[in-house]
């Protein structure tokens, strides 16, 4: 998700406050020129158009309230240029030439405080907006495919909306159409898509591929106008079948006959060595490989081959990767050593991948299979066998999720073989997974309720961190703040190892009062955890990746935790929060 | 076509007792009915030929039936029957003949033929009339001994042809006035336990026999609510005597078991008025054989055509036609086919000439000749036009359309039509629509999105034209999120192994199991065993996620194979093991679905039930009635009309890879597919041997869109995209007061959902007076108004409008007619509108003929 390495992350700290430096500078005169404040922080819920294609420069309108207009504008990483129009909600995203493609977070900031973070999606396809009356095929909007496709940016606007759009296609060619909504964008919307003959008979149905947001993969049997057309359910069911639809149901609809990304093996990128990528989609040379260097410290990276119109979100992971050979299978284990990350992909029906490993007697492993989750048909079914080729343990679903983590305390010493499969011994091109086999290793997470944080001059603020021990870590940890502005600072606290405060602590961020000097200061930091070694333990070695772990918040539509929340400090006088 | 709940109600009185003794009933597989069917339509022209002569002619020979015979013990009884034999044809003249026996101290027999025996030894029955004489062999052994009264093979049919376990009675579920028995006896154990044990043995009194309350009760010697069932002088009643009197043995020592009972004759041709004793013969394990004609049950499945009395003697009624008679005893089950032909039937040369476009129509004119009726005349172009667009896509052809089929003078422009209509993206949804009446369920129950993707894997089956071999598969063993694989849907509709077991084997094999849930099946050879044996075969179906909870049951649920589960009987509390209905299937592996296994065997080659079933529901929808009826009740006692047609539709269906489409081109190929349904003299009370076509209203998705397209105006439906048609909505409960009343069924109603095709007063009114429908006629967007502003003729315009709803020109009388009406109106769009609301009303638009 970072684009930044956080393996120096002073430095990186640093450089997030440069980006809010035009924020600033534009805040001190707001704060100034409005003189009391009264609302409460900028409130964003959703924006329309929620992206825009490389080099475009898009206006977008963002629901919600916003106080103060204009505001200014927090990007997480660089390649837009964002500036508020007149109209409160209203502003301009200028997508530079060179801006990868992916998903950047903005907050709206102002001298309340920041709104959370929101989507903004960058594609290689060019931006198209919906122009209404198009619920009829006969209306149906003209959309005109460029070699990179396009991304129609629609919204089902009220009840029983339905958007058609009109492509045209040359027999053999293979059409995406691709909805993003639910995903990402958090639109409360359960869309489903339909591709239909030009006069409106429907050839093809999808409502779910991604999560919620459905695809479909067509190939026109013969030259011919298609109609392309949205509409949606509500997420939260309600007793009428009608259709739904609101200012918050906003999509992406990309309608390409070029590339388009679905997967990678494998499924990670490594944050020691470079990775090299296999990419897998439609309209993409077959075994279209991709060299990524080693990602360092963030969580996630996007990757794009060039003739694609969509970027993938990949995690990064520590652990060596590996790919399901091509013969794998429960007669013919792949041997690996743990730790490791497999990737694979159940491509037929009934079929079972399966990995050998040596565990010792009384060895504790984790295993950990992730394919719903990101977005894959595949519900995994774990079955582990200890040397004797008997089951020890199977296990389908982990807190009623799809996915599984199967823990397990070797009782033999030998050769134990994990298989993989689907539950419902389905198969096929996008049934990816990502297995991770490794010893269950002490260790913590710190999360956050909130995505930012507001103290008055002069105040203190309590944040309450929650602190998971993984695997009987059992470590005092110390929370710090980092990257506070100058006149804030925060008192470290201990978590000890037992006890409520070994779960739950909270870390106090004070203010000073107001001087000349000091300006109010609005931007993000971090606050992170630092093991401290037990006495008798320090002999091990302080590694400095495995003990220190920054602290994230939930961000509903991402993928991974969001690690940077914000702090305003508040002139004092301003009414609080 | 889609219609397999007419004949539930007749299979619920049976159940809940209200309807005696309703079908005897079962063959193994339909291959026997069909057997038995093919010998009658080999003797039917020499039949024919003998109708039309005098009765009375005297025959060429006499045969008897048994010839050879054995009689145990001094209760037995074999009665006779003698058939007289000619060239051209067979009847029974068993009342006719003289019987007498050169050995009368061996045996007796009585003027009607009942033979018993009086001593061991080797005996003769001789048979005589006018001079022609038969003999039939006897052997009579235990002659002076009461052989014992088994419980199990004696009394029991006694109880059940008499009534006693019979549902009205003490048969039905509570049993009647505190005494109940299994319907008809299909649980000895417990009827033996009701009659020697329950209310501490009062209903047996071994001490003095004739005063047990079963004797007293039976004889109506003391008040009985069901009646006097026996008399002191017969037989059964002296054989519970001897039940009492001898201690009410469970089973005698070493006794054999029943295994099939068999009728004669099989099959006969009658005249009217003709009559036909049948007789019984029931077959042992031990190979021996028994006469139990009198403790059989008859029923006739066309009265009106051939009836049968209790004793087994069928008389022919005046009209001609075919009837099955059925003989139940024990749950076993024999059939007798019965035929009154038209008489003076054509002459051969007559079928013979008549075209013979595919196996189609070789097989329906060999029924015609064998019944002496005639084909009506085939259809012109117009009516092919019409009734094959309805047929293959649900909407009538547009004028253009209409016009230039017409026009072609290509000789095969049918069959092209043909090829034409099955590549159209309508056939989906029409097909999907009747598909959706047996398989969707009320979105209310079961959430919205699992309906609507059930409705969607529905259509997109016949948008790519799934073999249906593989639609059954891929539903039968339907695994994954009720979200994403539709077809998982329909194990989150019916949740348990008997909710599935009941829909799978009706809708794929035609075989209603319903009753068997409870008791054997009162009209065919299913028991418990079988249901909750074949219930087995989805003991191991999971569920996770969110169940249903309606009325929002909004939740996502996977469906999944469980690594356990089982079912069992509910009388005996046994576990059972997966067992298909007949033959054998494949065993179950350690990673397979029993469900695929299952699946596996309905859809194997060797069912025939699987395809006929199939054919069948797809004929009837074509031609207007099934080979059977209902179309999935395929059962022994309900025999197709056309016996070798079915097989051969069936066999060509599995030769085609159950390629509906190819089904389809091969019915509407046909020769008999396009005759007109004006009747003849000789075929005006043909019903169901497609002598000519028998007209259907159109249904209402068809008429509906009809409308819209003849108007020129769509419908707005709730929950679906503009201008969508009534073929390709997801749910019934999308709003639709016509669709309602053009018989759609109930949204609340549970598939698979009956779809009548009747016309009611309520459907004239609405076609006559409904706001919606007048609205589209006058319509500012609508057809009407089009053509009033155009500046095309009368004679155009009425052309256009014959063609819209008619699919054919007018007619010159028509024609004049018309144009008189639009010249006798100022308001030229008012008067267009009055003629196609005119036309909208009258039969030749609502009807598919």
């Amino acid at each position: 998700m970072f684009w930044r390495s956080l393996s120096s992350w002073h430095a990186s700290l640093l450089q997030r406050s440069d980006l809010a430096a035009i924020a600033l500078s534009l805040l001190a005169t707001l704060l100034f020129s409005t003189g009391s404040a009264t609302a409460a922080a900028p409130s964003w819920e959703y924006s329309f158009p929620a992206g825009g294609g490389v080099g475009e420069t898009v206006e977008v309108t963002a629901t919600g309230k916003f106080a103060h207009w204009p505001p200014t504008f927090w990007v997480d990483h660089p390649g837009l240029t964002i500036e508020a129009a007149e109209k409160s909600g209203v502003f301009k995203v200028a997508v530079a030439a060179d801006a990868a493609p992916g998903v950047y977070w903005l907050r709206i900031v102002d001298a309340e405080g920041a709104s959370r973070p929101r989507p903004f999606i960058v594609a290689r396809a060019a931006n198209v907006l919906e122009k209404e009356p198009n619920n009829a095929v006969k209306d149906a909007q003209e959309v005109g495919l460029a070699d990179t496709g396009v991304v129609v940016n629609g919204r089902l606007n009220k009840g029983g909306d339905v958007d058609a759009y009109a492509v045209s296609l040359k027999a053999g060619q293979t059409l995406v159409a691709a909805v993003l909504a639910n995903r990402t964008l958090e639109s409360p919307m359960d869309s489903v898509l339909q591709l239909c003959s030009d006069s409106g008979f429907v050839l093809a149905q999808n409502d779910e591929t991604r999560g919620y947001d459905p695809q479909i993969v067509f190939t026109a049997p013969a030259d011919g106008r298609f109609i392309v057309r949205v509409f949606a359910f509500p997420t939260a069911t309600n007793s009428t079948i009608a259709f739904s639809g609101n200012a918050k149901y906003v999509y992406r609809l990309t309608l390409t006959t070029g590339g388009f990304l679905d997967h990678a093996l494998p499924l990670a990128v490594s944050r020691q060595t470079p990775t090299k990528l296999t990419a897998f989609g439609w309209n993409i040379a077959a075994g279209a490989e991709l060299q990524i260097a080693a990602a360092g410290e963030q969580d996630s990276l996007f990757v794009a081959v060039p003739e694609s119109a969509n970027a993938l979100e990949l995690p990064c992971t520590d652990l060596p990767l590996v790919v399901a050979a091509e013969e794998n299978s429960p007669e013919n284990p792949q041997d690996v050593t743990l730790p490791v990350l497999a990737s694979g992909r159940i491509e037929t029906s009934g079929d079972v991948d399966a990995f050998r490993f040596t565990l010792a007697k009384g060895q504790k492993v984790s295993f950990e299979a992730v394919a719903w989750r990101f977005g894959f048909p595949l519900d995994p079914y774990l079955r582990l066998l200890d040397p004797q080729g008997a089951s020890v343990a199977e296990l389908d679903d982990t807190n009623r999720k799809r996915d599984a983590v199967l823990n397990f305390t070797a009782k033999t010493a030998g050769a134990h073989t994990l298989q993989i499969r689907d539950l419902y011994r389905h198969g096929g091109f996008r049934l990816a997974y990502r297995l991770s086999l490794r010893e269950a290793q002490p260790d913590f997470a710190l999360t956050l309720a909130a995505d930012s944080f507001v103290v008055q001059q002069g105040a203190t603020v309590e944040i309450p961190v929650k602190i998971e021990r993984k695997n009987g870590f059992a470590d005092e940890i110390e929370i710090v703040a980092v990257g506070l502005p100058e006149g804030v600072e925060a008192t470290p606290v201990v978590s000890p190892a037992k006890g409520d405060a070994a779960k739950a602590v909270k870390l106090k961020i004070t203010s000073k009062k107001i001087t000349a000097k000091t300006a109010p200061y609005s931007g993000v930091f971090q606050i992170v955890g630092r093991a401290v070694k037990k006495k008798g333990n320090e002999k091990d070695g302080d590694d400095h990746r495995e003990s220190k772990r920054v602290a994230g918040f939930t961000l509903t539509g991402a993928k991974f935790p969001f690690r940077y929340p914000w702090l305003t400090v508040m002139a004092a006088g301003s009414p609080k929060k | 076509m889609f219609t397999p709940r007419r004949s539930c109600c007749a299979l619920l009185l049976v159940c809940s007792g209200t309807l005696i003794g309703l079908l005897p009933h079962a063959l193994p597989a339909p291959n026997s009915t069909l057997a038995a069917e093919q010998t009658i339509a080999a003797q039917a022209t020499a039949a024919q030929a003998a109708v039309s002569q005098a009765a009375g002619k005297k025959f060429d020979g006499l045969t008897i039936f048994p010839t050879e015979f054995t009689l145990r013990g001094k209760a037995a009884l074999q009665r006779m029957l003698v058939s007289g034999t000619s060239a051209e044809r067979i009847s029974d003249v068993t009342n006719a003949v003289t019987f007498s026996t050169p050995t009368p101290n061996i045996l007796r027999i009585d003027a009607g033929g009942a033979v018993r025996p009086l001593a061991d030894g080797a005996g003769i029955v001789v048979a005589t009339l006018a001079g022609r004489r038969v003999e039939a062999k006897v052997v009579v052994q235990n002659a002076a001994a009461d052989l014992p009264v088994s419980f199990q093979l004696d009394i029991q049919p006694i109880l059940a042809a008499r009534g006693c376990s019979g549902g009205p009675c003490h048969g039905k579920a509570r049993g009647q006035n505190g005494f109940q028995l299994s319907l008809l006896g299909f649980d000895s154990d417990f009827d033996f336990s009701a009659l020697t044990q329950q209310s501490r043995g009062r209903r047996v009194f071994p001490a003095a026999p004739k005063r047990s309350l079963l004797l007293r009760k039976a004889t109506a010697t003391v008040p009985h609510g069901g009646g006097k069932r026996l008399d002191f002088s017969e037989d059964d009643y002296a054989t519970l005597l001897r039940w009492v009197a001898t201690g009410m043995p469970r089973q005698a020592e070493g006794e054999s078991t029943l295994e099939s009972v068999s009728v004669t004759p099989t099959q006969r041709f009658l005249r009217p008025g003709e009559e036909q004793q049948l007789l019984v013969t029931a077959h042992y394990a031990d190979g021996s054989l028994r006469d139990v004609t009198g403790q059989t049950t008859f029923q006739s499945n066309e009265n009106a055509v051939v009836a049968v009395s209790t004793s087994g003697k069928l008389t022919a009624g005046p009209i001609p036609g075919e009837a099955a008679i059925m003989a139940r005893y024990m749950g076993q089950i024999a059939i007798c086919r019965t035929a009154i032909p038209l008489a003076d039937p054509p002459p051969p040369e007559l079928y013979a000439a008549l075209p013979r476009y595919n196996f189609i129509d070789e097989l329906v004119w060999a029924k015609q000749q064998s019944l002496g009726i005639t084909p009506s005349a085939p259809v012109g172009a117009e009516k092919f036009l019409r009734r094959v667009y309805i047929d293959i896509i649900g909407r009538l052809p547009t004028p253009k359309e209409a016009r230039d089929f017409l026009a072609n003078t290509d000789p095969g422009k049918r069959p092209q039509l043909v090829d034409t209509l099955l590549e159209r993206p309508e056939y989906a949804d029409h097909w999907a629509t009747k598909w959706s009446d047996l398989l969707r369920p009320n979105p209310y129950r079961v959430g919205i999105k699992a309906v609507f993707n059930y409705d969607n894997w529905i259509r997109q089956s016949f948008r790519q034209n799934k073999p249906y071999d593989q639609f059954v598969r891929e539903l039968v063993a339907a695994q994954g999120s009720t979200w994403r694989n539709g077809a998982a849907t329909l194990f989150r509709d019916r949740r348990s192994p008997d909710e599935v077991t009941t829909l799978v084997s009706q809708l794929f094999l035609g075989i209603r199991l319903e009753c068997t849930k409870c008791h054997h099946h009162p009209s065919e050879r299913w028991e418990q065993a079988d249901f909750y044996s074949f219930a087995a075969y989805f003991s191991r179906v999971g569920h996770k996620g969110a169940g249903l909870s309606p009325p929002i049951s909004g939740g996502e649920e996977m469906i999944y194979v469980t690594k356990s589960g089982s079912v069992t009987h509910p009388r005996t509390g046994q576990v059972m093991p997966p067992e298909p209905l007949f033959g054998k299937a494949a065993e179950i592996g350690e990673n397979d679905d029993p469900r695929a296994v299952l699946a596996d065997w309905i859809t194997s080659p060797q069912n025939d039930y699987f395809v006929q079933v199939m054919v069948n529901r797809v004929w009837a929808d074509l031609m207007g009635r099934g080979l059977v009826e209902p179309v999935d009740d395929l059962r022994a006692t309900n025999p197709p009309s056309n016996g070798p047609l079915l097989k051969a539709l069936g066999e060509e269906f599995r030769r085609q890879k159950y390629d509906i489409k190819q089904l389809l081109r091969t019915i509407t190929n046909s020769y008999v597919y396009a005759l007109s349904s004006l009747p003849s003299d000789r075929n005006i009370s043909d019903t169901r041997n497609f002598s000519r076509h028998y007209r259907q209203r159109l249904n209402a998705e068809v008429m509906h869109d009809a409308i819209c397209d003849i108007t020129e105006v769509p419908t707005t439906f709730a929950a679906m995209p503009p201008n969508a048609r009534a073929a390709e909505l997801w749910t019934r409960r999308v709003g639709s007061l016509f669709l309602d009343t053009f018989g759609r069924p109930d949204p609340n109603q549970d598939p698979p959902c009956e779809r009548t095709d009747e016309t009611t007063v309520t459907q004239a009114l609405h076609l006559m007076n409904a706001p919606a429908l007048h609205a589209k006629v006058t319509s500012d967007a609508g057809r009407a108004a089009r053509l009033a502003k155009s500046d095309r003729t009368e004679s155009e315009v009425i052309e256009e409008l014959y063609l819209a709803i008619y699919a054919r020109l007018p007619k010159a009388a028509e024609k004049a007619n018309a144009e008189k009406f639009l010249a006798a109106n100022k308001n030229r769009r008012q008067a267009l509108e009055d003629l196609m609301w005119a036309m909208l009303n009258t039969p030749e638009f609502v009807f598919k003929d």
